[in-house]
């Protein structure tokens, strides 16, 4: 019965010690999931061909409030997500008739917009070549 | 004429983004703001930042100015997540949390009571923290389980979202995934959003645990996220 006790007493004291240390951020449990998370983002991007015409950009809040894009492409709608894990804000610069196009095997992004056309280079945080 | 132009005199009211379009933008062509997502809380000299609703924070201004008198640094930054992106000095007047905000990208603390019992399902409720401004809500999960597993007990660990963005509270709602490891008396869990695999979570979770129930177990939790204010649900405001 003591037995149990100080090991229950062990764990908690284990727990505390656990949850202060990640609670004043001595130990960061994400840092090297995100850091994977955004290079497999950065992967699927760049296999990722997208051409239309935006007919709205925004976030989702029916899914986890992700950047969204929705566009249309030879009279189909479609939607993409690939700009959720984009850190260089090129989402917050697309706007409804906005055209875009981004080849496949490049992380080059085409916006046109008026006649004009400006490339952006998509941008993931992903220190992996 | 541009209604903004009284606010940075000493520019040209013909500019796009102070001649710096990789820094700022200015896609509504009423001021310039800092690029790099919404909802961001940042200020930089005299430039206005943009906020969530689309619109200007314009009493910044004041803010910065103050800012720039007592220091050199052209960029300060007050919720430390985009301290290093940005590349601000970290000096105390700009930045008196920096020392616990290098974390990447973790803005939420969470802690509660969970009730697992795979393979019929599990239970959470708890409160969650913002980091960066202290609000704070109720979060209740509920769910079935795959699994092994009988534990009663508490947990608390953090939430994350990806660099560089403040994490909102409903970003957390909806369908999400949990692996659930216990041993002894101890747990640890991760999940993330379930519906977003393929490009990447919208955030992460991971909480250590005390525990009651079988001495090992493992589960995969498939539970639907709820926040809620309590202040606004008790008080009606």
């Amino acid at each position: 019965m003591m037995k149990r006790r100080f090991e229950i007493l062990i764990g908690v004291v284990i727990f505390l010690v656990l949850v202060t240390l990640i609670f004043t951020g001595k130990i960061d449990l994400h840092s090297g999931d995100w850091q994977k998370t955004r290079c497999k983002a950065k992967d699927r991007a760049f296999n990722e061909e997208i051409s239309g015409v935006i007919i709205n950009s925004y976030r989702d809040s029916d899914n986890h409030n992700i950047k969204t894009v929705e566009f249309e492409s030879f009279r189909k709608m479609k939607k993409s997500l690939i700009l959720h894990l984009e850190v260089s804000g090129i989402h917050t610069e697309l706007v409804a008739e906005d055209s875009i196009f981004k080849p496949k095997g490049q992380l080059n992004f085409f916006l046109i917009r008026n006649g004009n056309t400006r490339e952006l280079m998509l941008d993931f945080d992903c220190d992996q070549p | 004429m541009d209604p903004m132009a009284d606010v940075a005199p000493d520019w040209t009211p013909y500019r796009y983004g102070f001649n710096n379009p990789v820094k700022y933008s200015d896609t509504t062509g009423m001021f310039e703001y800092v690029k790099g997502g919404y909802g961001e809380d940042i200020e930089v000299g005299n430039v206005w930042s943009h906020t969530e609703d689309g619109g200007y924070n314009s009493d910044k201004k004041e803010k910065s100015e103050d800012k720039m008198a007592s220091s050199s640094s052209v960029v300060s930054v007050n919720t430390g997540y985009q301290e290093e992106k940005m590349g601000a000095t970290s000096g105390e007047n700009n930045c008196p949390d920096c020392g616990k905000m290098h974390r990447d990208a973790t803005v939420m603390e969470m802690g509660g009571v969970n009730v697992t019992v795979a393979p019929l399902g599990n239970f959470s409720i708890g409160l969650i923290r913002r980091q960066n401004d202290g609000e704070w809500r109720i979060v209740l999960s509920v769910g079935p389980s795959a699994g092994l597993d009988a534990s009663v007990g508490v947990f608390g660990g953090t939430v994350s979202g990806p660099n560089n963005e403040q994490l909102e509270f409903s970003t957390l709602e909806g369908l999400g995934v949990s692996d659930s490891y216990s041993a002894w008396v101890l747990d640890y869990q991760s999940g993330s959003n379930s519906n977003n695999g393929r490009y990447g979570e919208a955030y992460k979770t991971s909480t250590i645990g005390i525990s009651f129930g079988s001495p090992v177990g493992y589960s995969r939790n498939y539970s639907y996220t709820y926040t809620f204010d309590l202040k606004r649900f008790v008080l009606g405001k």
